[in-house]
């Protein structure tokens, strides 16, 4: 099932806002599967081998990496 | 003889990377590539690979091409050599291979609504991190072509 590109971004937001790298509600856990599509945790069946993606931002805030 | 971390690399390759992925010694790293198609139609070609001076595990970008200005920590969180910017405390690397992934496999999405949406004629900030530069980011992909 393909996922929803917008929820995907308002959750990764939301978990950068509070510094949630690795939520512990599977509704914001983002997960790679062995094809590299990404999903909700919640959103899986269980059993399923997948990658959990941390979600920090993808740099430095200004400051620290210059 | 491979050394445990070697092994545990391939361990990692075999259970949670595309079944199609590579390997190959580049310069003396082992360095697996692997295939990402994007849920825009994008595919995308990322190596990812040990690197002892750097201190963990790197993903380098192969394909698809990217315009040389999104090439910024701030814009397409990508550093000129190619290597994907991976986050707040090391930027170049995760410290494992799994992490690694994971982080390149969201970048990669990213990017191609990145692409997508400037190919569509309204250009899109890079979607998944909340400290993109608005300014750097306008004349980059303002200069896209």
């Amino acid at each position: 099932m393909a996922i929803d590109l917008n929820r995907l971004r308002q959750v990764v937001h939301d978990n950068q806002k509070n510094s949630q790298t690795t939520p512990a509600e599977p509704a914001k856990q983002v997960v790679v599967d062995r094809a590299g599509n990404i999903h909700m945790r919640n959103e899986l069946r269980t059993g399923e081998q997948v990658t959990e993606v941390q979600q920090d931002t993808f740099a430095g805030f200004r400051g620290h990496d210059e | 003889m491979m050394n445990r971390r070697q092994r545990a690399d391939r361990t990692t390759v075999a259970n949670r990377l595309p079944r199609g992925t590579t390997h190959s010694v580049i310069q003396g790293r082992d360095v697996y590539v692997f295939k990402k198609n994007t849920e825009v139609g994008i595919q995308f070609e990322i190596a990812v690979y040990f690197d002892a001076d750097e201190g963990g595990y790197c993903a380098q970008l192969y394909s698809p091409a990217v315009e040389e200005s999104w090439k910024n920590a701030h814009v397409g969180h990508l550093f000129e050599d190619g290597v994907i910017c991976m986050g707040f405390s090391s930027m170049r690397t995760r410290p494992t291979l799994e992490d690694a992934y994971g982080r390149a496999c969201l970048w990669a999405e990213g990017m191609a609504i990145m692409m997508r949406s400037y190919e569509a004629g309204t250009p899109s900030e890079f979607p998944f991190s909340i400290n993109n530069d608005s300014t750097e980011a306008a004349n980059a992909l303002r200069g896209y072509r």
